[in-house]
C-alpha cells in the first residue's frame, strides 16, 4: 500500500521517466534477444544476420521512448515535467554508474577483435553494454529517488 | 533499521504547520524546486544544495539554523 501511495503521490516526472526507460530497454532488449533465437534456430549463432535486429533495436528503444515521454507529457500536463537541481544530481549519479558497464561492453569488444572473434559477438558484447548501461543508470536512478543520495 | 542519507535534521513540517499550514507544494513554488523534492528533504532523504537552503529558511522568515540542524560527532 505505502508503495502505491508513493508511487501516485512522491514521484516526479524524472523519476517515473526512469521508469519508463528501464521498461523500454528491458522489453527492446528482450525483444532482440527472441529476434536472434528465432533466427539461430535455422542457421549457426555466428550465421545469424543480426544486423537488421539489432538496428531495429536501437531504433525502437530511441523512438519508444520519445514517445512513451510525449503521451506521458499528454496526460499529465506540462506542469508534472519540471526538473529541478535533485533531478539533475540524480541524473548524473546514473550516467556515473552506467558508464562502468558501457566501457566493459566496449571493452569486450575490443578484446574480442583482438583475439579475431567472429564479428557477432563482437557487435553483440558491444550491444550487451549498451544495454546493462541503460539498466543499471535507470535502477541507480530510482534506488536513488527512492532511498536518496548517500552523503559522507 | 535502515541508515539515512544524510545527518542533516530539519522542522520544514513544524515550520509548514506554523504557516498557516503551508503546503509542500506552496513551499516548492516559492523555492523553485518540485513537489517531490520538498518531501524529499523534509523525509531527510535530499540534503539540499545551501541556495535552496536559504531561500526555505526565507520561505519560513526564520535563521537557517531554525530550519535545518547537524548534529555533533559521537
Amino acid at each position: 500500500m505505502s508503495t502505491f501511495l508513493y508511487i501516485v503521490d512522491e514521484m516526479g516526472y524524472k523519476e517515473r521517466g526512469s521508469y519508463m526507460d528501464l521498461i523500454v530497454a528491458i522489453g527492446v532488449a528482450a525483444k532482440y534477444v527472441w529476434d536472434i533465437y528465432r533466427l539461430q534456430l535455422l542457421t549457426p549463432l555466428t550465421g545469424v544476420a543480426f544486423q537488421g535486429p539489432m538496428v531495429r533495436a536501437i531504433l525502437l528503444s530511441v523512438v519508444a521512448t520519445i514517445i512513451l515521454h510525449i503521451i506521458y507529457a499528454i496526460l499529465t500536463g506540462s506542469k508534472d515535467t519540471k526538473e529541478d537541481q535533485r533531478d539533475r544530481q540524480v541524473s548524473r549519479f546514473g550516467d556515473w554508474i552506467s558508464l562502468f558497464p558501457l566501457a566493459s561492453g566496449a571493452f569486450a569488444g575490443l578484446i574480442l577483435a583482438m583475439y579475431g572473434a567472429h564479428h557477432f559477438w563482437i557487435a553483440n558484447a558491444i550491444y550487451a553494454g549498451f544495454f546493462i548501461s541503460a539498466i543499471t543508470g535507470n535502477i541507480a536512478r530510482i534506488i536513488v529517488y527512492r532511498r536518496g543520495l548517500m552523503v559522507t | 533499521m535502515t541508515r539515512k542519507p544524510t545527518r542533516v535534521t530539519n522542522n520544514i513540517r513544524t515550520l509548514r504547520f506554523m504557516n498557516n499550514e503551508m503546503t509542500q507544494a506552496d513551499l516548492a513554488e516559492q523555492i523553485g524546486v518540485t513537489r517531490q523534492t520538498v518531501i524529499a528533504i523534509e523525509q531527510g532523504r535530499y540534503s539540499p544544495t545551501l541556495e535552496v537552503a536559504f531561500l526555505i529558511a526565507r520561505a519560513f522568515k526564520v535563521p537557517l539554523e531554525e530550519v535545518f540542524q547537524f548534529p555533533e560527532y559521537k
